[in-house]
């Protein structure tokens, strides 16, 4: 079955059809052709198909696509746009928050919507912000510092 | 040496792709009629397969085909070094994770629906999942194997029986270890695409080993090498986990798309992919270490015993490394180590960073501090006392007079980055008091790893690149060793640009690709830097010869002492940019070509089977950790690790730290955390999902320390020798070192993972139940 | 996922409606997490009719009565965490909402959907049955209030009907001054099923004793239960240590009790008695 949703995704505006019990992940992958949101697990464990759903952090593997109707999405593919995201993006290639960059996607949406609502997060609030996307490539550190970093200049933009 | 590139911070050349979501992963690639393939997997883990019924599966809506071993033309095995892994298999299944049978349909909800339809009618077998038990049983599982040992290295040195009678104190332990999920955050994914013109395949995806994926296909398909194209997508994640699952997943997609004409695209969920894909090596060790009554080690034996699941895979050589590097970075007069790998009906056990090594380490690394107990010192002052220095035997009978032996100097920094030994006097003051709860620890662990595949590779421990200087002035880097996350592409660019004497700005990388870039050994054993760094040299100085005899001509000047530094060329009295020395080759009047083909080869070693020079150079490598431990409960907070490496040269700094930086987090989760909840009855494995496969996440992970401890190594082409997996190898020691010194009592926790719930049992062992 | 239809009502009027006129099994979808992880394992949906209650206006907000909280059942555990309102009179149930799945499930997944599920290791269970919830439910176009107790009848078993429609979650309002301790033992420190967890509310009168406690574990008993004879150890005294280690061995001791002995009951049940007692003295001990 086919239901009509309407929707914002990185600042353009959508409308279409779409099953309504399908995931949000594959609707972004394989109808939008928006594969830079991952599947790492299916299940909200691994946080790499994390998206940014009316300025909150959410696992897209775990959305009914009916759910996205009337809301206002970001994906990592529209963070260039953004003031937040463009620094965000420019620090973790700066900082060494990036190796295999499968997790990389699903890290900055949380990354960004963290710094959406609190522009000067400490560390440990960076640490929690990110606690549900697994990298097993860093180690973590030099994600928190790229994302410290990207606040520091945030902040002295602001 | 002056260097322009090497040695500085440089942003990844993937990365911009990488946060843009741009990157192509495996499971990215999309093309027009693309069918999706679905595997159907064991029901049991042994059993001979009677019949297999694809008819109703067949008729399923979107079913393109239904494959099973029977429509495999070529060969039915593969494997990289033993030809005994099944890509479908045949007449029998030997793990949970054996294919019998692949669907391809329009759609992937297709594909699964259709899978479920194919009837499968077995006898089962016994299963054997534990090796002990397996060695010498009557059940046999590969009949060229009929004790069910597949292999085994015995390294020896001296006379062990006599140094253990000599010895004042002999330190006796077993330690067990898991199994461990290489848990790339990407799963596996292939899409190949067939050629409508001849019998070709295009494939695309999460390949670590691209050569060995073609000669897999070639073998089990009867097509062409050279037409197979294999171009490895970026890579999510590896850690030597994406070299024969992948491959077997491309035979059997390439089947699909040469039978059907269509590109068949072939993706794991993740449960399939901890289902199928092998592990690190759960070994025991019976270990006995004797020293005199200063402690200083007069020998040590080792009977270990590998599981190696129901393939071979790499087994033989972990068992390599476990027996060459197990015994660390310590002075011994004599060396007894035997490590046997056993088949069982368990996953197939293969590379994962450390191969081996994080597993021996960890026991001998406790066996040290259980040494140090007994002589009454510090686990610092008896690593002290026995540590390597330049000019030592290494335990296997190396003589190290080539490079700077710096474990020494590596420890010492990593001790007092921790302040361990401030932490530890007070620590074991505090943990004096039974009654205490919440007790810390420090722990050290230290390595020699052996860059890349040692001694049992003799002859063929090979690198190739191909580099092309085009007109523009471009030096265009064609090599097959694959970026899997750990940076490889930057630092060839990087190592170019400097053999090349250009700016890195002046250099491409070519998409990995099998068609383009020589045949090569893979990107395993921690030798991309150091094998891919001396092809590239290679191939530097052959271009270089070939530009100076073009510059010769055009500028008609001597070119014998030729430098290409900096963009400049200076010979003679001149000095000229390296366009203009580009220009002269490719002027009409001399028309040479700046092309050449570098080759590189680890000089045969000399080994005789039990002892000499097991690798070709080392990385030495120090982890110390501390923890904090709740015997209430049984949880382990890891405070700080610090990790100490000389990768002899790092190429580019923030990259190196990342390695490290990851590499302890990865020993981490092995330490505390990681278990597939194997069970022997079935060998089915619970844990098949990151909800109960825990790996460590970023609140878990404290604020690590790395240190790079450079000693340029003179047997490396850029000064760079390994780091990838030096820098997960000892973290497991010095975690577990540290747990058994807030337990009060060293080598006692001695089974992986040491997690809550046995850590919790060992505080009831050993101070009682607190009274609530 | 698979299903019969799919329908996503404008309001509770009309999911109400659908309720009512729909044939065959109803499966009612709020933030889905957990349904959307089953229907990835098999088909078990295919012949539902889902209804999409997800963002329905009448089932949001988080109101303050004189002695109870009403959650609506559309809230997220982000939004109950970051309430001024449950922060300062349920802080308990703040707490444990801080520790389920990652923040990206938390800002999804509501808190009705967790007791409906009823897994028995949700960390919001065991704040919820310390604060005495009650849940409201639509049943045939009335509104019924049933004890949480009632509702999760086992684990992963409610006594709810697919026609039952949850509109909010009632929770005690607690005074100001009332000391509440969340406690969660995980495996690891963020995305942790948990093992076991810890809860209790206490307030002390003036004179030093305690005119109110409840105290429970999660993750650890079938349904979400509060123990009035281990409660009774404490009120109307002055905690001592005495008492308090007989309170948290007796929690302990429920363990067998309750779930018969099993293999982990050696690490569970002198666990739970060390956390409890720890966790007990913390706060309520005279400094």
């Amino acid at each position: 079955m086919k239901k009509e949703i309407t929707f914002r995704l990185n600042r353009k505006d959508y409308t279409i059809e779409v099953d309504p019990g399908a995931r949000m992940i594959d609707v972004l992958r394989d109808q939008l052709n928006l594969r830079g949101t991952k599947e790492g697990c299916g299940v909200g464990e691994c946080g790499a198909c994390t998206v940014v759903i009316d300025g909150k952090a959410v696992t897209s593997c775990l959305v009914s696509a009916a759910q996205m109707d009337g809301r206002d999405i970001m994906t990592v593919e529209g963070l260039s746009e953004t003031e937040i995201g463009s620094i965000l993006q420019k620090c973790f290639i700066q900082y060494g928050a990036v190796q295999c960059g499968y997790c990389t996607p699903g890290m900055l949406m949380s990354a960004y919507a963290l710094l959406l609502h609190n522009d000067n997060p400490t560390r440990e609030e960076i640490r929690d912000a990110i606690a549900g996307n697994l990298c097993r490539c860093t180690g973590y550190v030099q994600i928190l510092d790229s994302i410290e970093k990207a606040r520091d200049e945030y902040l002295a933009k602001a | 040496m002056t260097t322009y590139t090497i040695g500085k911070s440089t942003d990844r050349i993937d990365a911009e792709a990488k946060v843009t979501g741009k990157a192509v992963f495996g499971d990215d690639a999309r093309f027009p009629n693309m069918l999706y393939c679905k595997g159907v997997y064991a029901e049991y883990a042994h059993a001979k397969i009677l019949s297999i019924d694809t008819s109703e599966a067949e008729k399923m809506p979107g079913v393109a085909c239904v494959v099973t071993a029977k429509d495999i033309p070529g060969e039915k095995m593969f494997g990289e070094l033993y030809i005994d892994q099944y890509p479908i298999a045949d007449d029998m299944t030997r793990y949970l994770g054996d294919v019998v049978a692949v669907v391809a349909a329009d759609t992937q909800a297709q594909a699964n629906a259709a899978a479920k339809r194919v009837k499968v009618s077995y006898e089962p077998l016994p299963v054997l999942t534990v090796p002990e038990a397996a060695i010498g049983n009557e059940q046999v599982i590969n009949p060229d194997y009929p004790d069910n040992i597949c292999g085994g290295v015995h390294a020896l040195k001296g006379d062990i029986d006599k140094s253990l009678r000599e010895s004042d104190i002999i330190v006796e332990g077993h330690f067990e270890t898991q199994f461990v999920e290489h848990a790339y955050i990407e799963p596996e994914a292939v899409t190949v695409i067939p050629s409508p013109m001849r019998p070709e395949v295009t494939v695309l995806g999460t390949l670590q080993a691209p050569y060995n994926a073609r000669i897999s296909i070639h073998r089990c398909l009867n097509v062409p090498m050279s037409q197979i194209i294999i171009r490895p997508s970026a890579i999510g994640g590896s850690f030597g986990g994406k070299i024969e699952t992948a491959e077997a997943m491309s035979v059997r997609a390439s089947l699909i798309a040469l039978k059907t004409g269509r590109v068949a695209h072939y993706k794991l969920t993740r449960e399939e992919s901890i289902v199928e894909s092998y592990k690190r090596h759960p070994i025991n060790f019976d270990l006995q270490l004797g020293a005199d009554k200063d402690g200083y080690i007069k020998g040590l034996k080792v009977k270990a015993i590998g599981d190696c699941g129901s393939y071979i895979n790499m087994s033989p050589p972990v068992a390599y490394k476990v027996a060459t590097l197990g015994p660390g970075p310590y002075r011994m007069d004599s060396l007894d180590y035997d490590c046997q790998m056993v088949i069982t009906n368990n996953n197939h056990t293969g590379s994962m960073r450390g191969f081996g090594t994080p597993q021996a380490i960890f026991a001998l690394e406790n066996a040290m501090d259980m040494l140090a107990e007994k002589v009454g010192i510090s686990p610092l002052e008896i690593r002290r006392r026995n540590l390597l220095a330049n000019g030592d035997v290494s335990p296997c009978g190396h003589l190290l007079d080539f490079h700077e032996v710096s474990i020494r100097s590596c420890m010492e920094k990593a001790v007092k980055e921790l302040d361990y030994e401030r932490k530890y006097a007070e620590y074991k003051e505090q943990n004096k008091d039974p009654k205490r709860r919440i007790r810390r620890g420090v722990g050290i662990a230290t390595t020699m790893r052996g860059a890349s595949v040692g001694a049992d590779g003799n002859g063929y421990d090979v690198s190739r690149v191909l580099i092309e200087v085009l007109p523009d002035g471009n030096v265009h880097v064609n090599l097959g060793l694959v970026e899997i996350g750990q940076g490889l592409r930057t630092t060839q660019a990087m190592m170019a640009a400097e053999g090349m004497g250009v700016s890195l700005e002046h250099v491409t990388m070519g998409e990995t690709d099998t068609s383009r870039a020589p045949i090569t050994g893979a990107c395993i054993a921690s030798r991309g830097t150091f094998v891919g760094g001396m092809a590239i040299r290679d191939c530097c100085d052959k271009i270089h010869k070939i530009m100076a005899e073009a510059v010769a001509k055009v500028y008609k000047k001597p070119v014998d002492d030729i430098v290409f530094e900096n963009d400049r060329v200076r010979f003679a009295d001149m000095d000229i940019s390296f366009q203009d020395a580009v220009n002269a080759c490719y002027s009409c009047d001399v028309n040479v070509t700046p092309t050449a083909v570098g080759t590189y080869y680890v000089p045969m070693l000399k080994w005789d089977g039990h002892t000499g020079e097991p690798f070709y150079t080392y990385t030495y490598s120090c982890h110390v950790a501390e923890v904090e431990v709740d015997l209430d409960c049984g949880t382990v907070e890891i405070i700080k690790m610090v990790g100490c490496h000389d990768m002899g040269r790092s190429i580019n700094p923030i990259m190196a730290d990342g390695q490290i930086y990851g590499g302890m987090a990865m020993a981490e989760g092995m330490a505390i955390f990681e278990d597939l909840g194997l069970d022997r009855k079935t060998g089915r494995l619970k844990n098949t999902n990151y909800e109960n496969y825990i790996i460590p996440t970023a609140m878990d992970v404290p604020e690590n320390v790395a240190i790079r401890n450079e000693n340029p190594d003179p047997r490396s082409a850029f000064g760079g020798h390994s780091l990838g997996e030096p820098a997960t190898e000892p973290g497991v020691g010095a975690i577990t070192c540290a747990i058994n010194m807030a337990l009060g009592k060293a080598g006692y926790i001695r089974s992986l993972p040491a997690d809550i719930d046995r850590v919790f049992f060992a505080g009831q062992e050993l101070f009682g139940e607190k009274e609530a | 996922m698979r299903y019969k239809d799919y329908y996503s009502p404008n309001s509770l009027k009309e999911a109400e409606q659908l309720l009512k006129e729909l044939d065959g099994p109803v499966t009612l979808l709020a933030g889905g997490t957990d349904i959307m992880v089953y229907a990835r394992e098999d088909d078990r949906y295919q012949d539902h009719h889902i209804i999409n209650i997800y963002g329905l206006p009448e089932l949001q907000g988080i109101e303050l009565k004189d002695d109870c909280i009403r959650i609506g059942a559309g809230v997220t555990h982000s939004e109950i965490e970051q309430s001024p309102i449950i922060q300062k009179y349920a802080t308990v149930l703040a707490d444990g909402c801080r520790t389920v799945g990652s923040l990206q499930i938390r800002n999804h997944a509501t808190l009705a959907g967790n007791i409906c599920n009823a897994s028995p290791a949700a960390d919001s269970l065991a704040p919820l049955a310390v604060l005495d919830a009650k849940v409201e439910v639509l049943r045939d176009g009335e509104m019924v209030l049933m004890p949480l107790y009632d509702v999760i009848v086992k684990p992963y078993r409610t006594s709810l009907s697919d026609r039952d429609l949850v509109t909010a979650v009632i929770v005690r309002r607690l005074p100001e001054d009332e000391i509440t301790c969340f406690y969660k033992l995980g495996r690891r420190k963020a995305l942790a099923i948990s093992r076991m967890t810890i809860t209790y509310v206490a307030h002390k009168a003036d004179d030093g004793t305690v005119d109110d406690f409840n105290i429970t574990a999660g993750a650890i008993f079938p349904r979400p239960m509060t123990f009035p004879d281990i409660n009774e150890k404490l009120l109307g005294k002055k905690p001592d240590e005495t008492i308090l280690e007989d309170v948290a061995r007796a929690l302990g001791n429920k363990i067998p009790e309750i779930t018969g002995i099993r293999k982990s009951t050696a690490y569970k049940q002198p666990v739970c008695s060390n956390l409890a007692a720890r966790i007990l003295k913390e706060k309520l001990l005279e400094v």
